[in-house]
């Protein structure tokens, strides 16, 4: 069973190639900063799509890139099951110990919002973790060669 | 005589007929091995027996029965040694039981016999024995209700009970607790049965024992993983240790018990099997009536006690199907509130984990600012997750992977696709102008773009009136490309490439 970390390199590398065969030479920088963005997400997804739908901020992650992809203007994050548990968590009064910083945890974790405080926790834990192979691992890499 | 019939006869159904308990049979049946290990180990006294007369062929026999009793449970208690491996199997399961009814038959008999060799002087001429004689009146069963010595005898069937446990959460070397474990499934719906009886019987050895101020004061400071040996520790005197100090010291006096406090030692035990057993109670029952019983008596500190919650919600005792937290000194005992103390406890468990990932956290302390530090942590992650994409797409438009080349320097390190990827970098200057363009108009390199998240857009520079610098920094960076380049493609020097590209592509962004 290959690592978290060799999963999402090569799902990476694959997308970036995928990227710089579809994209033309053009170095403007509207097509520079699109790329840019490629890349961004191109990374996100395929460490979210390595690491599966076993964790809350991965299928969030998931869920707004599709959504993202399909229908431009609407996001996920509108959704009614999302509103229901959205006020579920904050009307939970366990939730809101240090109140503007558990919000700006919850910001940016993806998936945050819609859980309690506990979870919040687990699933920073384990994206710390992947946004550290993320960030470091492959890209740094390919900056080399 | 007795005594003849106990030497003597070697039959495994002579020794339970002379033990004559009903109750007994159960483990007896299982004890075949044992059983005839005894009976080889008591025959070969025979000789003695018949070969040197009467009351000092008896003396003689008896001490070295209680001698070889004694060296078979050393043998169980510490693991097994060579000699006596075929001993140590035996062990493991009920035979304890069998030596102490050997021991307090031995003892009845040693009475019985009217004082016609001091009945204890073997006792105490041995003192590793006597210390073993101790632990064996411990672990006695249930069943021995005929014997004299009540409260000594049924508590400590709580007792190997709880030494179990004990043993079970912290590996103490206490003798027999391996068997123990195995009994203690039979003795635990018996356990819940007595438990008033042992506190009735706790209080009435507590009045009796001499040591009672004693064991107020050991117990005071006492938590439930280590009130068996700070029974002993009381004994010797050292009241006002705290519970802190008695957590190195018992480990090292688990099993030194001196000889002439065997009595004293067993009674330590008893009464706090009795007051480790409150204790449990109260974690199961969560703690109303029993705990004012317990608290009365006791005070306990809330270090011993913030052991105890994970430990005691633990133990496999409870036949019951929740999950058991222990309900804290001076604290609500309510549902409400021990489920808020359940969660806290979650999610300080879980801050911990947090700031073992979090570099630099451990010397914050606090739940605020350890926040804020993670959220500091995620923000400088997802900003460089941000800043390398920007990379990749500014210097990597029309560069073809060589996936294989890629992966392999994780699995090879390999340095020849490092350079072959190298020589494609001629394309490098051409398509190097927007790059530096982005660099001229970006100071900061990482903050001003980045700064607002990954949805916001990035405000770039224009290319119009950039023309000569770029082509000032298209040049540099050509010369720094063709100086590593020339820099030569040696084996040795690979490593300097390494080392002086990152941060040559680095000095150029930054």
């Amino acid at each position: 069973m290959p690592s978290i970390k060799t999963r999402f390199t090569y799902r990476f590398i694959r997308a970036v190639q995928k990227l710089n065969k579809n994209r033309g030479v053009s170095s403007s920088m509207k097509e520079t900063y699109r790329r840019y963005h490629m890349i961004r997400v191109a990374s996100y997804a395929s460490m979210a799509s390595a690491v599966g739908s076993k964790r809350a901020w991965s299928q969030a992650v998931l869920r707004k890139i599709r959504n993202h992809t399909l229908h431009r203007d609407l996001k996920k994050k509108c959704g009614i099951h999302a509103l229901i548990r959205r006020r579920k968590v904050s009307e939970n009064p366990r939730n809101n110990l240090n109140f503007h910083q558990e919000n700006d945890l919850r910001k940016l974790v993806p998936g945050g919002e819609d859980m309690d405080f506990c979870r919040l926790l687990n699933e920073t834990a384990h994206y710390i973790k992947c946004l550290r192979t993320q960030g470091l691992h492959p890209k740094t890499q390919l900056l080399e060669r | 005589m007795e005594k003849e019939n106990l030497f003597l006869n070697c039959g495994s159904e002579q020794f339970q007929n002379f033990f004559c308990n009903p109750s007994w049979e159960n483990s007896v049946e299982q004890n075949d091995p044992f059983e005839s290990a005894l009976s080889s180990m008591v025959s070969s006294p025979v000789a003695y027996a018949t070969a040197s007369g009467n009351n000092d062929g008896e003396n003689i026999v008896i001490r070295e029965l209680i001698g070889r009793l004694g060296s078979i449970c050393n043998s169980g208690e510490i693991s097994p040694s060579t000699n006596t491996s075929r001993y140590s199997t035996p062990l493991n399961s009920p035979p304890k039981v069998n030596l102490s009814m050997m021991d307090n038959q031995i003892r009845r008999n040693l009475q019985n016999s009217g004082n016609n060799f001091p009945s204890f002087a073997p006792f105490s001429t041995d003192p590793g024995f006597a210390e073993r004689a101790a632990r064996f009146s411990c672990y006695a069963k249930l069943g021995l209700n005929n014997d004299s010595e009540l409260p000594h005898r049924l508590v400590p069937q709580l007792d190997s009970g709880n030494l179990s446990r004990v043993s079970s959460n912290q590996s103490f070397k206490f003798s027999g607790s391996p068997p123990m474990g195995v009994q203690e499934n039979r003795n635990a719906s018996l356990q819940e049965g007595i438990s008033a009886s042992y506190r009735r019987l706790g209080r009435f050895s507590r009045s009796s024992t001499p040591e009672k101020t004693e064991f107020g004061d050991s117990r005071e400071n006492s938590s439930v993983s280590e009130q068996i040996p700070v029974g002993e520790n009381g004994f010797k005197g050292q009241n006002n240790s705290n519970s802190r100090k008695r957590k190195s010291v018992p480990r090292g006096k688990a099993k030194e018990i001196p000889a002439k406090d065997v009595n004293v030692a067993s009674e330590n035990s008893e009464s706090s099997a009795k007051r480790s057993k409150s204790y449990d109670e109260s974690s199961i029952e969560k703690g109303n009536t029993i705990k004012a019983d317990a608290s009365e008596s006791d005070k306990v500190t809330g270090d011993g006690n913030q052991k105890q919650p994970k430990e005691n919600a633990k133990p496999p005792e409870p036949p019951k199907d929740y999950i058991h937290v222990r309900a804290r000194r001076g604290q609500a005992t309510d549902a409400h509130s021990l489920a808020e103390r359940v969660r806290r406890e979650k999610i300080s468990e879980r801050m911990k984990v947090l700031q073992e990932l979090v570099p630099g956290c451990n010397k914050v302390t606090g739940k605020a600012v350890m926040l804020d530090e993670i959220i500091n942590y995620v923000q400088s992650l997802q900003r460089q997750v941000e800043f390398l994409s920007m990379k990749l797409a500014i210097i990597n438009p029309n560069m073809e992977f060589n996936v294989e080349a890629l992966m392999s320097k994780d699995i090879f390190g390999s340095r020849g696709s490092f350079l072959h990827n190298l020589y494609t970098s001629d394309a490098y200057p051409s398509q190097s102008q927007p790059g530096q363009n982005l660099h001229n108009g970006i100071p900061n390199g990482t903050e001003m773009p980045f700064q607002n998240g990954r949805n916001q857009s990035i405000q770039m520079p224009t290319l119009d009136n950039a023309s000569e610098p770029v082509s000032q920094a298209s040049t540099f960076w050509e010369d720094d490309l063709h100086s590593l380049v020339q820099m030569g493609f040696g084996q040795n020097e690979t490593q300097s490439f390494h080392a002086i590209l990152p941060t040559a592509s680095l000095t150029i962004f930054i």
